[in-house]
């Protein structure tokens, strides 16, 4: 059972899963206000996952914060899941904090999802590009 | 009431989030409320929601306007929908 995005690889060299998921970009880019949300569209089936990593491209520093939600309104995670104290410029970032727990990932990802980026900064961020690369198992 | 008139226009999501922007893909923009008055405060008109802002956020203390808050384009468009006077 795969989501809506593109099945890029049958193998991740980084882990033991046999198949992993790329969402592509999946929140739009553009400038994120203070403080505010942007989600993802909703992503469906989203299956076993055993691991993510997240990229992501902004143009200034800023304190951001990742977490999946489960329709409807359920977050997951937590709201923490990755929470940078700096991004740095033009340049890709792996996520730090990535939960490894394969189980954990497989029960939250079970159903439809969206990801969400919250800009904690007071001041707008540009982002470029957040793609999250979900591996399965 | 300024919320009040996001809601009359759909620009509350269903978390009780006001929506700043929505994409043709289902993605969006959304502020919880909480976080809006914050900076903003009671403001209701466009003109005072354009002005400077004086405001705590993370333990510091900022003067900001909307358009340095990434705002403006918002109250730009809720203008000219009637959101807002």
């Amino acid at each position: 059972m795969l989501a809506n995005g593109t099945l890029v690889s049958d193998t991740n060299p980084m882990t033991s899963a046999t198949r992993y998921l790329d969402l592509g970009q999946c929140i739009t880019g553009g400038a994120v206000a203070a403080g505010a949300y942007a989600y993802s569209p909703v992503f469906t089936g989203l299956g076993f996952v055993r691991y993510a990593q997240y990229f992501i491209q902004s143009d200034q520093l800023g304190r951001v914060t990742f977490f999946h939600e489960v329709l409807p309104g359920v977050f997951c995670w937590g709201q923490t899941m990755f929470n940078m104290a700096t991004i740095s410029t033009s340049s890709w970032q792996p996520a730090s904090g990535i939960p490894s727990n394969g189980s954990t990932l497989s029960t939250v990802l079970g159903g439809s999802g969206k990801f969400a980026f919250n800009n904690t900064a007071a001041t707008p961020t540009t982002v470029a590009n957040v793609v999250i690369k979900l591996f399965g198992g | 009431m300024l919320l009040d008139s996001l809601a009359e226009h759909g620009q509350i999501d269903e978390s009780g989030n006001i929506v700043l922007s929505r994409g043709e893909d289902g993605s969006m923009q959304v502020v919880p409320v909480d976080v809006f008055t914050t900076f903003f405060g009671a403001s209701e008109t466009y003109d005072e929601l354009i002005g400077e802002h004086t405001f705590t956020w993370n333990d510091v203390q900022y003067t900001k306007t909307a358009e340095e808050l990434g705002y403006k384009q918002v109250f730009d468009v809720w203008k000219a929908q009637g959101i807002i006077n």
